[in-house]
């Protein structure tokens, strides 16, 4: 805002507030330091992404999120639960509902998938029958 | 008699009777994003992916932060790189730690970069974890 519309503005306000007491001048001018206060609020949430993430980071997630609209992958994980035991100890890749690929090697496996014309299939690696359990670090 | 409760914006029904606790995660770094499996580790200081997986986001694994890592019969390298970090409806930008040899085959996600992002509750039995972004609008 230009210094010539904020002097007509406080030049209005001043003549605005002239007949009230000093209490209530006090009170106008909270009211508008408040005002202020949301402003920058409302203006930091519209700047602030979520979760933590850049707004960079936002278009990508959005870009992926049309390309994987459920997070879940609950179809992947409900073709899991169907034929996981089919594939002990390999990689497969999955998209919905589909085997895409499957291999012990992982970029072998990614580049079918790719050629395939599936992109980002979700990987899983199942663990083999005779696999020691995993003991965590 | 119930002293705490939390709440939680996410339910995810998980296999129980697998060897691991599984999240469907999402790592990215720039137009490159793999969808993987990756095991919930409370016991892992970071998350921590295989080499291969650090490769394909196109990542010169050993021009990362290197990380010694250990574990109760000795240690492996792992290299750290920023990626974008996405579980659910969560995205958390963190360093991924990739391991230098390519036999690891485990996807974990550990303290730093997930479980320090979060509020977690799990019935094990069911199967069922619960999950919130930490300061988001579940728990408190």
């Amino acid at each position: 805002m230009a210094s010539e519309t904020i002097e007509r503005v406080m030049n209005q306000v001043a003549a605005l507030t002239s007949p009230l007491t000093l209490g209530e001048k006090l009170a106008v001018a909270a009211f508008l330091i408040d005002q202020a206060k949301q402003d920058v609020a409302a203006k930091s949430d519209d700047e602030t992404p979520t979760n933590g993430a850049s707004q960079e980071t936002e278009l990508e997630s959005k870009k992926i999120k049309d390309d994987i609209p459920d997070r879940y992958f609950r179809r992947e994980y409900e073709w899991l639960r169907q034929h996981r035991h089919e594939y002990r100890g390999q990689y497969v890749l999955l998209k919905g509902d589909r085997l895409v690929s499957h291999g012990p090697d992982v970029r072998k496996a990614l580049a079918e998938a790719r050629q395939a014309g599936v992109k980002h299939p979700l990987i899983v690696r199942i663990e083999a029958e005779d696999e020691p359990p995993f003991g965590g670090w | 008699m119930i002293r705490y409760q939390l709440g939680f914006t996410d339910l995810i029904n998980y296999d129980a009777g697998e060897s691991g606790i599984t999240l469907p995660t999402i790592l990215h770094s720039g137009q490159a994003y793999l969808p993987v499996d990756a095991k919930l580790d409370t016991g892992s200081t970071y998350c921590i992916f295989q080499r291969e997986l650090g490769e394909e986001l196109g990542f010169d694994i050993e021009r990362g932060h290197l990380e010694i890592i250990g574990t109760p019969i000795g240690t492996f390298r792992a290299y750290g790189h920023p990626v974008t970090l996405s579980v659910l409806e969560f995205d958390f930008e963190i360093t991924a730690y990739f391991a230098a040899d390519p036999s690891f085959n485990r996807n974990v996600l550990g303290r730093h970069g997930f479980l320090d992002r979060v509020q977690l509750g799990l019935v094990d039995y069911e199967g069922q974890m619960y999950l919130s972004q930490f300061g988001g609008n579940g728990g408190q």
